[in-house]
């Protein structure tokens, strides 16, 4: 059995035919309650997960800003060149350069996963219908 | 007839999409930030291995000329 699209199904219950004012007013009322309420529930763990996932990242943005300084304070000591020495200065740029690559694929991530997540939040009832589209049959709801 | 459907109501799905791409936002400054760091810090290497490639010029043709000087002095002594 094809279940219907959410707005379909809405529409539907407002081209029906009621016995009265009332009646229609609260099947329709019903199909939307019930409809807000599965958004609202996905709503509520797209938005749980995004805020678990900045405070999670958060510790990524920090390693980035010391890495900055840590970049920063080779600089100026290579500036002073008796600060250092050849070969310590070397070892510091390898060690660094290693972190620095690191850290960059994890702001990658923190970018794209951000995106992700913010297409979802930013509108949870569109985010709702095209997922239930797309998993047509597991996600549609049998309404009321 | 189209019939305009009531839309959802306000909720706090768009704070966190606000808050996410502020989130974004930082990660893209944090990542340009290091790129930026690191261009600098290639830049002053680049400078500084040019004074050490330099001292260690110098320190060789100073310590060359010496020896040179040190030999020629023993050859005029015999």
């Amino acid at each position: 059995m094809t279940k219907r699209n959410i707005n379909e199904s809405r529409m539907l219950a407002r081209q029906q035919q009621y016995g009265n004012r009332e009646q229609e007013r609260a099947a329709i009322e019903a199909v939307d309650d019930f409809i807000f309420d599965k958004v609202r529930f996905v709503e509520k763990m797209t938005v749980e997960s995004a805020h678990r996932f900045m405070d999670e990242s958060q510790a990524h943005l920090s390693e980035a800003e010391a890495l900055t300084t840590e970049l920063r304070e080779l600089r100026r000591d290579l500036d002073y060149t008796d600060r250092i020495t050849p070969h310590e200065a070397g070892k510091r740029y390898r060690t660094l350069l290693m972190r620095v690559e690191e850290t960059q694929k994890k702001l990658d991530r923190v970018e794209q996963e951000s995106t992700w997540l913010e297409a979802k939040t930013a509108d949870p009832y569109s985010n709702y219908v095209s997922m239930t589209d797309k998993y047509n049959g597991i996600l549609r709801p049998d309404l009321p | 007839m189209t019939i305009q459907l009531p839309e959802y109501p306000k909720s706090d799905g768009p704070v966190a999409a606000q808050r996410l791409a502020r989130h974004r936002e930082k990660a893209a400054e944090a990542r340009a930030a290091l790129a930026a760091e690191l261009a600098k810090l290639d830049a002053q290497a680049a400078e500084t291995l040019q004074v050490w490639d330099q001292r260690d010029n110098t320190h060789d043709r100073l310590t060359a000329l010496g020896r040179e000087q040190s030999e020629q002095e023993r050859k005029d002594r015999r």
